[in-house]
């Protein structure tokens, strides 16, 4: 191991505009080996004596420029960076010009709330002592009062050149809650920053509990030139969103539990992935998004999408990566509707190669109606379940579930396996279904303190949707338990498909 | 979609051949253009040589083996299953080239990165050495970096003092401190 220096030279490095040092090799001192940090501090202290008697300029850090330095320390978090600063004068206020992401956690990772006047108080601390760009600026507690100092702290962020902005005034909460704290209208953001203000830093902007009305939003967006992610959640006054050119980075978009939403258009061409969780809305994408291919649903809008499905076909004919989360217990009427699956007339997905699927099912539930959707996409290459244990997917009775030939699926992956006989028939199914699966993958991760609790309910609810009472059957209490299911699964399978177990 | 793309890697490769990056210890390391567009220091160069005889870069302040890593990393990067990587696996993909390494190779090989001009293998550098440097004592990075420190200790507790919430352990994910 050597320590080598750069040197001078006439095409300087772009992150300095200083020369700095030359390189020089000190040859045969071997100073870190594993070795030597085991022996004791004194035989280290002694060798740095050595050196230091040879020659002086044997410094490393102390020649690098400011810049540099603060490149380094701008990957360490908020109180990592400020404890750095005892280590000599020159790094006392270095802190202050790191470009760090300042994130200010508010809530404890349990969710309990921390102190709101010492949270605004610490915050305001930073704000005033910092005085250069920040990477980003990140801001999450339960703000459960109209205030204020939010204006000020997003001014600051906005000429602090944050790159990512994140306001999460309701961690841990359900976003449909009523956030009360709306960012100032457009009359004032204009003469805050100008009418030609250009945040064009601005990377990622995420607002959660933030209410914002249109015409701020789209004026945030027309000046946000280089802005890739965009998330807005729970603002209760974005009634419509209209994303238009130029807005060339623009790759990712969620929006979720804006409950006035009537519409979105998304006119840009580099759309990567949409995610949008609410109410049924007009969606309307240009006419061909090349580049969308991960599509998210969730809420009453995913419920439409297959009730409806002639109302979503502008956009879900190229998808090639679509994930459904189907409406779970917070949904008044459960998805029940049987017409649908028996309809002639269902769409065929021909783009569409993963699906993934986040259904909340009641255990021992049968997975039949998967199959339907697995027809849908002939050129399906890949298929994931995930299930939440509260309540109800359709049911279908294996008379009813689909027979059909599908030659492409290779992948099929269940999260939340819990060796009920009704995975079983619907893996076997699918082996039947889809002679070319080459990977079953069963993930045994499940809350079972919950499936456990919900046994006592189990029963009653399985009356209320059919009538009729459940069959006993035994599944699996325990992680263990449920790979030990896996395992004699897969005893059944064909040699050629593999298992992995989780 | 993977064999035209290597297809047209290997088109590429016969129209221009590759360039010659000699180190400060004489080692001739070749660099295909593609790969060195990533490092805006021989970008530069080549636009100032115009002559295209002289194929072999002086770049007479960085020794042979670590232009060897730092060329296979960039090379690692042009790759195009690279860019499909999510962001888990690229963080292993570091963590595996790094590791082992000590944190002084790394600010060699950072500063190296620099001066190329490669800016993402800089910035990976750079959080290579603030995840080292997180979780040790201000002592140990005092010793390892060599730096004096000149502060009185009531300064320096006035200094804590001022500071103290940055030590508090109020959250979960907050690192050790002390070695």
């Amino acid at each position: 191991m050597v320590i080598c220096f750069l040197s001078q030279s006439g095409v300087s490095p772009m992150n300095s505009t200083m020369p700095y040092r030359k390189y020089r090799k000190l040859e045969g001192v071997d100073l870190f080996s594993e070795k030597r940090q085991d022996e004791s501090c004194t035989v280290l202290e002694d060798l740095w004596a050595e050196i230091l008697t040879q020659d002086e300029s044997c410094t490393v850090l102390e020649d690098l420029p400011d810049e540099i330095l603060t490149q380094i320390l701008s990957h360490l978090n908020l109180k990592e960076l400020v404890r750095t600063s005892v280590v000599s004068s020159r790094w006392r206020d270095l802190w202050k010009f790191t470009p760090v992401v300042l994130e200010f956690d508010g809530c404890y990772t349990d969710g309990a709330n921390k102190d709101r006047k010492k949270f605004k108080a610490w915050v305001n601390h930073i704000l005033n002592l910092h005085q250069a760009h920040v990477d980003g600026f990140i801001v999450r507690f339960y703000l459960d009062w109209p205030a204020g100092f939010m204006d000020k702290w997003i001014n600051r962020a906005l000429k602090k050149e944050a790159r990512n902005i994140e306001i999460n005034l309701l961690p841990m909460s359900n976003p449909a809650h009523r956030g009360y704290y709306a960012l100032p209208s457009l009359q004032k953001s204009l003469h805050s920053y100008g009418a030609k203000s250009a945040f064009c830093f601005l990377t990622s902007l995420k607002l959660v509990g933030v209410g914002i009305h249109d015409d701020t939003l789209h004026y945030f967006l027309a000046s946000s030139t280089s802005l890739e992610c965009l998330t807005i959640c729970g603002s209760r006054f974005t009634r419509s969103l209209r994303i238009v050119d130029p807005l060339p980075k623009l790759k990712h978009i969620e929006i979720s539990h804006c409950n006035k939403m009537k519409s979105v258009e998304i006119l840009v061409e580099s759309i990567v992935s949409f995610t949008y969780d609410g109410a049924m809305i007009n969606l309307f994408f240009n006419k061909t998004p090349k580049n969308l291919s991960a599509l998210t649903l969730a809420g009453k809008f995913c419920q439409s999408f297959f009730l409806h499905a002639y109302k979503h076909l502008s956009y879900s004919f190229q998808l090639e990566r679509l994930n459904l989360d189907f409406p779970n217990k917070h949904v008044k009427r459960p998805l029940r509707s049987l017409a649908f699956y028996k309809s002639p007339y269902l769409p065929q997905y021909l783009n569409l190669k993963c699906m993934e699927i986040t259904a909340s099912s009641i255990v021992g539930r049968n997975l039949l109606f998967c199959t339907k959707l697995i027809e849908m996409c002939p050129l399906l290459y890949k298929f994931r379940i995930k299930t939440e244990r509260s309540i109800f997917i359709p049911d279908l009775s294996a008379a009813e579930a689909s027979v059909f030939h599908h030659e492409n699926l290779k992948l099929f992956e269940l999260v939340g396996y819990l060796g009920c006989p009704s995975e079983e028939e619907f893996i076997t199914l699918l082996l039947k279904i889809a002679p070319s699966l080459m990977t079953v993958t069963l993930d045994t991760e499940n809350d079972f303190n919950e499936l456990a609790w919900q046994c006592h309910f189990i029963e009653k609810k399985f009356d209320w949707v059919n009538g009729s009472k459940l069959p006993e059957f035994a599944y699996a209490k325990s992680r263990i338990e449920a790979k030990e299911f896996a395992e004699r699964l897969q005893s059944k399978l064909p040699q050629k498909t593999q298992m992995v177990i989780l | 979609m993977a064999t035209s793309s290597s297809n047209t890697n290997k088109a590429d490769h016969s129209k221009n051949p590759p360039l010659t990056l000699r180190s400060s210890d004489g080692k001739e390391l070749k660099i295909f253009r593609i790969v060195a567009q990533q490092s805006s220091t021989i970008m530069n160069l080549l636009d100032l040589e115009e002559e295209s005889n002289t194929d072999v870069i002086p770049v007479s302040e960085v020794d042979g083996s670590t232009l060897e890593k730092l060329i296979e990393l960039m090379n690692n990067h042009t790759e195009k299953s690279f860019n499909y990587l999510g962001v888990k696996e690229r963080k292993k993909f570091y963590n595996d080239f790094f590791a082992n390494w000590k944190i002084l190779d790394v600010l060699n090989f950072g500063l190296v990165a620099n001066y190329l001009g490669v800016q993402v293998i800089f910035d990976e550098a750079c959080q290579k050495m603030a995840d080292m440097i997180k979780s040790k004592s201000v002592e140990w990075v005092r010793k390892v970096f060599e730096i004096k420190n000149d502060f009185t200790p009531e300064e320096e507790e006035d200094l804590k003092k001022e500071n103290k919430w940055a030590y508090e352990r109020g959250d979960l994910d907050d690192g050790d401190d002390a070695i």
